[in-house]
């Protein structure tokens, strides 16, 4: 079921709202108890084999936590690592396992050895998001920042429908309080009212700039595995297609997740902050899948880099650069990468990332040029058209489905097979043009939640004004026109991750 | 731009936060007016959301013992993948009590002589005045009465006790073919008249059934122009030559399924005393190959021919409706540009092929 379809919005979603508030009057424990129900029977609509695998991952997860709640240091030590090591071992077999089968054939057959059988293993949709999220929270256990849960409330929090499936990847000290919270069990209208816009928006994004982009973009790739090389013009609109499809199709599914949660009175962290914004790479990743990465940074990047600083103390600058910048740097983006997909254009993605960063990084040491100092509006469009158009070149990796097709691509972009032409399809230079000002003049969902703090959760509304409503109709308009796209539902990109 | 600004030109949306209920009831309304407007236009205006006639006439005819007969604009099948049409057609447009075209035979005409006309788009006349369809230019050349069965009812006709039929002609688009019969009708000389006699005047109209029927079409044709709107792989005007993208094949099967089920249709109606005649409508891709460039096989090339020589041969009427129009054709345009349908001239060509040809015994010449 998806969110962008008919049976969700018309008959799942108000029959989870109205028994959620309705129990929620009453006994709190039993709304939270429907909600992950409703949660797990939204997750066996999209893959009933998958549902075993989330039972026990939760189940274990929740036993191992409380575990490691009770145990002394020494054992608390072992059984996070063995409980870490559970999780990324079944993310490794159900993800990565045919992965590592193929490539180990390939080294077979150098050496005229018999191959592998690859093993007809079904990935459990979302199951990079509900492992990432828990071994979280086992860790967050570990370092005491966790009370004890009851069973309801973990599963609400691993299974809660808006983010189980594609994110954000939402960490323990976000959500749980609020299961606490009495008020997200009272009827909020003002929390309904900023979820149904945050949703529209979100749905918005997805339907009317997304999936049309996709459809060119799946053209001009498509034509890459039927054997025609895409030319100079429609090899650059089709990787601007495929940019925008992607920030648009994932944040428009990070919207909806964010406004569905809002209904329940819940609040989730933004996954972006118009990236598209950004003049660095490093301000990117900022503004890019923020939770995965704020994820990363504060599990994986902070301990990587303090471990890899210490060894590079004393040594030359060079020799220290290297080890404490540069290693790290490129290791945990490789992680990055093959995080999204077992493919290793994911991991030369994360490598293009990695490399991109490290010369961000030297470039910051570099002393300001006094030219640029004279030419301040020249020195920021330069910064943001090499921005964007390194991560556009790094997208034809992530999108391209081998590293040979990516690098026809990559030709086709210098010109190698001709310069091309629009063809019959001129339309996509509007679709191009309204993604570039949606991303990059009009507000975003974050800017609209909270204008003047950093604070996304602080938000109080201002008093004594008038109330134009010329928002509410466009926010109505654009249901409309979303409305008329559910005939033909199409799944978000990110589920295959 | 500054946070300052972005702050004072947003914080007024939230503004409209002060009073959440409102915010809800315009959002929730918006689309449903709008919807309802939709809906006003569709039924004041009807004939602006349809591009072909029998569409009109099946969601929206008014029952009576009376012709309705309706001034449209059609543009075409193909013309539904785009935004804008490159060509349409105004015409009057009639139909009777049945839902059937005018023709020169009416319900409870009942003559011996009389011949029923089966077919598709291209015997309704869709593109056409009522005066240039094929069965009234057959019905001047023939004078004998002729009634257009296309689109409604068809095999059930000759179950009506208000006609009278002595002979039943089988018309097709070249592209698919008289199986298409078959395939509707599956079970047509299984079942028994008594069980297949439908209801054939046309119900009142205004009812909930007529209601629900419009308004699922309106919604869908809403959704189809949207996603023409949103599809990036076409332009949004409809090409002047796109018909010729349409390109169809034929195998020997397709051959073999042909001739079975005009054989089955053939003793079908046999056994009742009524002849039967099939004649094929040829593509523009065909009949203008040379002109268009239009690539082909041999196959598809040659269907019309080698078909009505296999028709022949195992005792069925049938002509070379290609040889005929190919010779009208190289002295003007015979079919609609955009189109694959025959416009007026083309038609009054195939109805003198057919006064010329072997079939013209079945209208007493």
């Amino acid at each position: 079921m998806l969110f962008n379809s008919y049976e969700f919005i018309f008959t799942f979603l108000p029959i989870a709202l109205v028994v959620y508030y309705a129990l929620g009057r009453y006994h709190h424990e039993s709304a939270i108890l429907w909600l992950g129900l409703v949660s797990v029977f939204f997750y066996g609509y999209w893959s009933f084999y998958s549902l075993p695998v989330l039972g026990l991952s939760i189940v274990a997860n929740y036993f191992l936590g409380n575990e490691l709640q009770r145990r002394q240091e020494e054992v608390k030590k072992i059984i996070l690592i063995l409980s870490i090591a559970l999780n990324l071992l079944a993310l490794a077999y159900f993800k990565y396992v045919n992965f590592f089968i193929d490539n180990t054939n390939i080294l077979l057959s150098n050496i005229g050895a018999e191959p592998w059988r690859a093993l007809n293993v079904i990935l459990p949709i979302g199951i990079s998001f509900f492992t990432f999220t828990q071994i979280a929270y086992l860790l967050d256990i570990y370092l005491d920042r966790v009370k004890k849960v009851s069973f309801s409330n973990y599963m609400l929090f691993v299974t809660f429908f808006p983010h189980l499936i594609a994110g954000p990847i939402i960490h323990h000290k976000q959500v749980m309080p609020q299961f606490s919270n009495e008020g997200i069990f009272k009827v909020d209208l003002e929390k309904i009212a900023i979820g149904v816009i945050i949703f529209v928006i979100g749905m918005a994004k997805k339907l009317l700039i997304a999936d049309p982009l996709g459809s060119y973009a799946d053209q001009i790739f498509g034509g890459i595995s039927g054997g025609s090389a895409p030319m100079l013009l429609e090899s650059w609109l089709g990787s601007f297609a495929y940019t925008f499809q992607l920030y648009f199709d994932f944040s428009g599914y990070s919207d909806m997740a964010v406004g569905l949660s809002l209904l329940f009175g819940i609040i989730l962290p933004f996954n972006f902050n118009s990236p598209f914004k950004a003049r660095s790479i490093i301000d990117f990743w900022q503004r890019w899948h923020i939770s995965l990465t704020k994820y990363i940074g504060d599990y994986l990047y902070t301990p990587i880099t303090l471990f890899f600083m210490r060894l590079g103390q004393s040594r030359s600058e060079a020799l220290e650069l290297f080890i404490s910048l540069v290693t790290p740097t490129i290791l945990i983006f490789l992680i990055l990468g093959i995080w999204h997909g077992a493919n290793w254009t994911f991991v030369f993605f994360g490598g293009m990332h990695g490399v991109y960063v490290v010369v961000n990084h030297l470039w910051r040491r570099l002393p300001e040029q006094s030219f640029f100092k004279n030419f301040c509006i020249l020195k920021i469009v330069l910064a943001w058209i090499c921005t964007f158009l390194a991560v556009d070149i790094a997208f034809v990796m992530f999108r391209s489905t081998s590293i040979s097709e990516a690098f026809i691509f990559y030709k086709g972009m210098m010109g190698f097979y001709g310069e091309g032409s629009l063809g019959s399809s001129p339309s996509i230079l509007f679709f191009l043009a309204a993604g570039l000002l949606v991303s990059l003049v009009l507000p975003n969902t974050l800017s609209l939640m909270n204008s003047d703090s950093k604070e996304i959760f602080n938000y109080r509304p201002p008093s004594g004004r008038a109330a134009p409503a010329v928002f509410a109709v466009y926010i109505g308009l654009l249901a409309f026109l979303c409305l008329l796209s559910l005939n033909h539902p199409s799944t978000f990109l990110y589920f295959q991750f | 731009m500054s946070s300052e600004l972005e702050s004072s030109i947003y914080i007024f949306v939230f503004s409209v936060l002060m009073k959440p209920k409102r915010i809800l009831i315009i959002i929730f309304l918006t689309p449903c007016l709008l919807f309802a407007l939709l809906v006003c236009s569709y039924f004041a205006k009807p004939e602006y959301f349809y591009f072909r006639a029998w569409e009109f006439f099946d969601n929206l005819i008014i029952s009576g013992p009376y012709a309705n007969t309706q001034f449209l604009e059609e543009s075409g099948d193909s013309s539904r993948a785009y935004l804008s049409q490159a060509y349409t057609y105004k015409n009057n447009i009639s139909i009777n009590h049945y839902g059937n075209r005018v023709a020169c035979l009416e319900p409870g005409q009942l003559d011996h002589r009389s011949i029923l006309m089966l077919g598709d788009s291209q015997l309704f006349g869709s593109g056409l005045d009522d005066n240039d369809t094929l069965p009234i230019r057959l019905c001047e050349e023939f004078q004998i009465p002729i009634y257009n069965g296309s689109r409604l009812h068809e095999l059930n006709l000759t179950s009506s006790k208000e006609f009278n039929f002595s002979s039943v002609i089988f018309t097709a688009s070249e592209r698919l073919g008289i199986k298409r019969f078959c395939m509707a009708a599956p079970d047509f000389d299984k079942a028994s008249s008594a069980d297949t006699t439908p209801p054939y005047s046309l119900k009142k109209s205004f009812t909930l059934n007529f209601l629900i029927q419009n308004l699922n079409y309106l919604i869908g044709y809403l959704q189809s122009r949207f996603s023409v709107v949103t599809q990036l792989t076409l332009p949004w005007k409809a090409p002047v030559a796109d018909i010729i993208s349409f390109q169809h094949t034929k195998s020997d099967q397709d051959y073999q399924d042909e001739l079975k089920c005009a054989l089955r249709l053939n003793q079908h109606y046999s056994k009742k005393g009524i002849s039967t005649a099939f004649v094929y409508f040829p593509s523009q891709q065909t009949i203008l190959r040379e002109t268009l460039l239009v690539k082909s096989d041999v196959t598809t090339d040659e269907f019309i021919p080698r078909m009505v020589d296999i028709m022949n041969v195992s005792g069925l009427s049938s002509l070379d409706t290609k040889r005929c129009l190919l010779a009208a054709a190289k002295e003007g345009r015979v079919t609609q540009p955009h189109d694959t349908h025959l416009n007026g001239s083309g038609m009054r060509a195939m109805s003198q092929c057919i006064k010329e040809s072997k079939i013209a015994k079945l209208f007493g010449r």
